[in-house]
């Protein structure tokens, strides 16, 4: 951690990307393939429970994104 | 005694919006967005302010009383928006910071060094605020008038709400949107999360419970159909997150963060926040079980409410609802003032100067206000048509704004106006029109049904935007006959 270049390794930054994306392609492409009531989750309709579990799951990769972050080093009045 | 709690909650938010002026020097960048000195708290509190307005408490509630799933995508857009806004925020807030710039419209005029750019994205912006604004008063006097019983009538409430907002707005700016928000989020918060368990729970004996019933009862209700299915959806979560940036008062919210970092933390919490919606849907759903067949869907809430809760609890609802329509209200009066003062008025030299720019932005504050008062209590049907419209223009400037981001050569202002005509354009026909693109082009295949509307003004604005951008780019290589 203590050198910060190494953060920001095409692969870091591909897990990055991904992780950022995968929430959003669950979103925008699930309802196509589980636009079910059944099976009820925690007492939810399924496409409840599918948009509501990918929330969560966004927050999650969200920190991951940040923690990640090359930038995230930087304190005070960070200019990027 | 709702009366009573009703005026409490109004006292304290005026006693809020004119405590957060104590202290401060104002100036317009003071006014406007808080001299870039806002921390993650009130920052993330201003763009939540954003999800919890009356509109989306009475419309979101409606819309599942009404349609039923359709109404999820509320939730699922504002996560890809949140993880949208990860990666560009930080970078409209840094060239804002980098060049002291307030206003949305300063932003895209600049970066386009165009003036003529700065006053059409201010026009958009003013048309698009205005319509929001006014629904935001109307939801107000909604409110109060069902939370009291009558004892205050939607008129009078919004002529109370309108004076006392232009008041704190005028004193405060936007220290009094922030200082009120978090007020606002604490109450609106407690009762969305009461609604959402005690109506379903007095209606069906629970949350799980009364989703296996309303299975049965409509069949078709927990799913999408067309032509709200699976696409619309798909397409209207896309249009809506890229939209959800572009509003004017968004971008004040991002330049009055005090760093980038904050834009960061807050894509990580602002989905977990947004899934409080649930228990609005849950509100809105039990509502089914206690005031069926409702005329006008967005009243659900407050009519379930108010057939089964005590006058007290009503009189917190009235309360929460006034401050979830000040905090939204005051930011649209701050950046539309704010718009016309600088991007507009400023560009006659007897008004150029920074102080009489700050002044004519609060003078303007009062026509504003009064405009959407009456646009509320008169123009009924019409507004949410015209927000609409509005979000669709809105939408439209989300290609200029990435182009301007992502490519290496810059996008000229002849591109972005191209792009944004035309895209406006194919909105403008469409709205008119009350056609969809599905309809109107009959030889698409059926299977498009549900395509949101804005998608294909989108397709048509980049189109443009990259075939003047191809054109205009040659413009640098001397020509054929200079050279002779």
């Amino acid at each position: 951690m203590s050198n910060p270049s190494d953060r920001h390794s095409p692969l870091i930054t591909a897990v990055r990307a991904a992780l950022a994306l995968i929430p959003v392609i669950a979103l925008l492409v699930g309802p196509f393939f589980l636009n079910h009531t059944r099976p009820f989750v925690l007492g939810l309709p399924f496409l409840m429970f599918w948009v509501s579990a990918w929330a969560v799951i966004a927050a999650v990769a969200m920190g991951g994104v940040y923690w990640l972050d090359p930038r995230r080093k930087t304190h005070g009045k960070a200019r990027d | 005694m709702a009366l009573t709690i009703v005026l409490v909650m109004f006292a304290l938010a005026m006693a809020l919006g004119l405590a957060a002026r104590r202290g401060r020097q104002m100036d317009l960048e003071q006014w406007t967005i808080g001299r870039r000195g806002f921390g993650s708290v009130l920052v993330f509190l201003l763009m939540a302010g954003e999800i919890y307005t009356t509109f989306t408490f009475l419309g979101a509630s409606g819309y599942s009383y009404g349609r039923g799933a359709p109404a999820f995508y509320i939730i699922a857009y504002g996560v890809v928006a949140y993880a949208l806004g990860y990666w560009f925020l930080p970078r409209v807030w840094r060239y804002a910071n980098d060049h002291s710039l307030i206003t949305q419209a300063d932003f895209f005029a600049h970066r386009f060094d165009s003036r003529g750019l700065g006053i059409a994205v201010g026009l958009i912006g003013v048309i698009a605020m205005l319509p929001y604004l006014a629904l935001q008063l109307e939801g107000l006097g909604l409110i109060v008038q069902i939370t009291t019983r009558g004892a205050v009538g939607s008129t009078t409430a919004i002529v109370i709400g309108t004076v006392g907002l232009v008041v704190y707005v005028v004193i405060s700016g936007i220290h009094a949107s922030a200082w009120t928000a978090v007020a606002k989020d604490i109450m609106v918060l407690g009762l969305a999360v009461f609604l959402g368990v005690y109506l379903p729970y007095h209606a069906y004996g629970g949350i799980g419970d009364m989703f296996r019933k309303l299975a049965v009862e409509y069949p078709r209700l927990l799913t999408l159909h067309d032509p709200q299915g699976p696409l619309w959806f798909s397409t209207t979560v896309l249009v809506s997150a890229l939209g959800f940036w572009m509003w004017p008062h968004a971008f004040a919210y991002t330049f009055s963060a005090r760093d980038a970092h904050i834009f960061r933390r807050n894509a990580i919490y602002l989905p977990l926040y947004q899934l409080l919606l649930l228990f609005v849907f849950f509100a809105g759903f039990a509502a089914l079980g206690i005031v069926p067949g409702l005329s006008k869907p967005d009243l659900a809430l407050l009519a379930a409410s108010a057939t089964t809760l005590p006058g007290w609890v009503l009189g917190l609802i009235g309360g929460a609802g006034l401050l979830a329509a000040l905090v939204p209200g005051s930011l649209l009066l701050i950046v539309t003032a704010a718009l016309l003062a600088k991007n507009g008025l400023a560009l006659i030299p007897a008004f150029a100067t920074e102080q009489r720019t700050h002044l004519s932005a609060r003078i303007l504050v009062l026509p504003i206000a009064i405009g959407a008062a009456a646009f509320a209590i008169f123009g009924n049907t019409g507004i949410v048509g015209l927000l609409l419209l509005g979000y669709s223009y809105i939408s439209q400037l989300f290609p200029a704004l990435a182009f301007s981001f992502l490519s290496r050569r810059r996008v000229g202002a002849a591109a972005v106006y191209a792009g944004l005509a035309s895209g406006a354009l194919v909105v403008t026909i469409l709205t008119l029109t009350h056609k969809h693109v599905v309809t109107l082009l009959p030889f698409l295949p059926h299977a498009l049904t549900g395509l949101n509307d804005g998608i294909a003004a989108l397709v048509v604005n980049v189109s443009m935007l990259l075939l003047v951008h191809a054109f205009t780019a040659r413009e640098p290589t001397p020509l054929p006959q200079a050279e002779g």
